[in-house]
């Protein structure tokens, strides 16, 4: 299995079971994935998340279970390097954007530019629309969510890029369906999709060939990402969709 | 046995299809998916989820429980639903369900749990032995005018010593919602609801015990193998998972 969607390093707002990067690898290796994207949780917080990136990488494994998903913030000037690095330096497989913690619009002329960039540099992006349910925020560090739409507007708008729409929820991505399967180049993380048939309402409104395992490691357990995929009754072909086969044909591997 | 302790039914909640009619059959067989074999139930209304229910709405709702409980009595279990405001009316409304067999109270978010209207409530819960399951969430956003917080928990579970109290969504109380009820031996806490965060379930049996967490879901909106990932995906001893799933639950319902 290809977890599209786990993180390493430190949560500031409570003590995980494993955050350095070979606990997060030994959590995930023990539920049977193998290959993983991982993105520094630092970089949410880092005033420049290329530190972050910088710090993940040293302790990434050659070959090993973790691949790494370069955070880049658009808004400050040093994205179009930070994103070259990532790629021919420290080896990213993705890049993942986050909007609400960096405090920029999809629609802003620089992150248009990124997500450009990104397709042509051959790297999917990530845009996280989430990191925890609103209402389990500190109190004095509320981030918004991003809107799906307006992911799914910077998708159109760079239809080069490969774009993952990462922590959305059930309602959204139900609610979405139509707009999703019409670009080509969306698809969807299932770490936040929860609903008691949501598995299978959202194959029918997204498509099996859009969806991908995310976990949302080691901030959410791993055993709940993967009972949800036996919850939605899939077929082996349905199952190896979004486990495994997406992932390798996004980040080729 | 997998006890859920925590499951919502409702006259207007449509088949997984979207079709109408009842979607119990198919809850059922969705939670024994995963060896979830009892699930106590509870409705907060006919007209979809309802924070201020009339008393006859009261009543159609513990009466579509009950309905479904006699016709699956060996999965169903039936917990009735009571708004405080209704003051005198509530307690009628608890012999009326008791006397047809419910075995726990549901309280939702009508009236804080720390509020006296409650008092006569968690008495007669303590009567006849049946435990309260209260809504509970200490937001950041958004948390209603009569909403429960752990700290509401904690000083209806001082004030009433011997009853059974069920604080719901451990996830939405956190650590602080956790230390709140700690003193409280009576008080216990719920899974359900909020989303799979690792380690908040360790920190609960760590100040708690193991003896004082019960499995719940809050389904249909949420899945029951993701709620039940929190429990099987936790670094917990099979000891400690077995009260946890059902154990505590065949205790405090004396089943």
């Amino acid at each position: 299995m290809i977890d599209i969607n786990a993180y390493a390093g430190p949560w500031p707002f409570r003590a995980l079971p494993a955050s350095a990067p070979s606990e997060v690898a030994d959590v995930l290796q023990a539920a049977g994935i193998a290959r993983a994207l991982v993105s520094p949780l630092e970089a949410l917080f880092f005033e420049d998340p290329r530190v972050a990136n910088e710090r993940l990488a040293a302790r990434l494994q050659p070959e090993g279970t973790l691949l790494l998903c370069a955070v880049v913030n658009p808004r400050l000037a040093n994205w179009r390097p930070v994103l070259t690095t990532a790629r021919e330096s420290l080896g990213a497989r993705a890049i993942k954007l986050h909007p609400g913690y960096h405090l920029y619009e999809l629609d802003s002329p620089a992150a248009r530019e990124c997500l450009a960039a990104a397709g042509e540099a051959g790297l999917p992006v990530i845009i996280q629309l989430r990191m925890q349910d609103a209402r389990a925020q500190h109190p004095l560090c509320r981030i918004p969510d991003v809107p799906a739409a307006a992911a799914l507007e910077a998708a159109r708008s760079a239809p080069g890029a490969q774009v993952v729409l990462g922590g959305i929820r059930f309602a959204e991505a139900r609610g979405q369906g139509d707009a999703i399967r019409a670009l080509a180049n969306v698809w969807v993380d299932l770490s936040q999709v929860e609903y008691v048939d949501g598995m299978r309402q959202v194959i029918q409104a997204v498509g099996s060939d859009r969806l991908l395992l995310g976990t949302h490691a080691p901030l959410f357990n791993v055993r709940s990402a993967l009972l949800k995929l036996d919850e939605g009754l899939l077929s082996d072909a349905e199952r190896a969709a979004i486990t495994r086969e997406n992932a390798r044909r996004l980040l080729r591997v | 046995m997998i006890y859920d302790t925590h499951v919502h039914v409702g006259r207007a909640m449509r088949r997984f299809d979207g079709s109408a009619g009842e979607a119990a059959e198919e809850m059922m067989a969705r939670a024994r998916l995963h060896g979830i074999e009892r699930q106590c139930i509870s409705s907060l209304g006919n007209r979809g989820y309802l924070a201020y229910p009339t008393l006859a709405e009261v009543r159609e709702a513990n009466d579509h429980v009950l309905e479904l409980s006699t016709a699956h009595p060996e999965h169903y279990l039936p917990f009735c639903y009571l708004d405080p405001r209704h003051e005198g009316a509530t307690l009628d409304e608890l012999h009326r369900c008791s006397d047809r067999g419910v075995v726990g109270i549901k309280l939702w978010v009508s009236c804080k749990v720390s509020d006296p209207l409650v008092d006569p409530i968690l008495e007669r819960a303590a009567a006849l032995r049946l435990p309260v399951l209260q809504h509970a969430w200490n937001k950041s956003v958004g948390q209603r005018e009569h909403e429960s917080t752990s700290a509401d928990v904690a000083e209806a579970g001082r004030r009433h010593p011997g009853t059974c109290i069920i604080a719901a969504h451990l996830m939405g109380l956190g650590c602080r919602g956790v230390l709140d009820i700690a003193p409280m031996p009576d008080v216990h806490v719920d899974l359900s609801g909020g989303d799979p965060e690792a380690g908040i379930l360790e920190y609960a049996v760590r100040h708690l015990g193991a003896e004082r967490v019960l499995f719940g879901s809050d389904a249909p909106g949420r899945s029951y193998g993701v709620q039940l990932g929190k429990v099987l995906g936790a670094d917990l001893t099979p000891g400690q998972r077995d009260l946890i799933l059902w154990g505590n639950a065949e205790r405090i319902l004396r089943l």
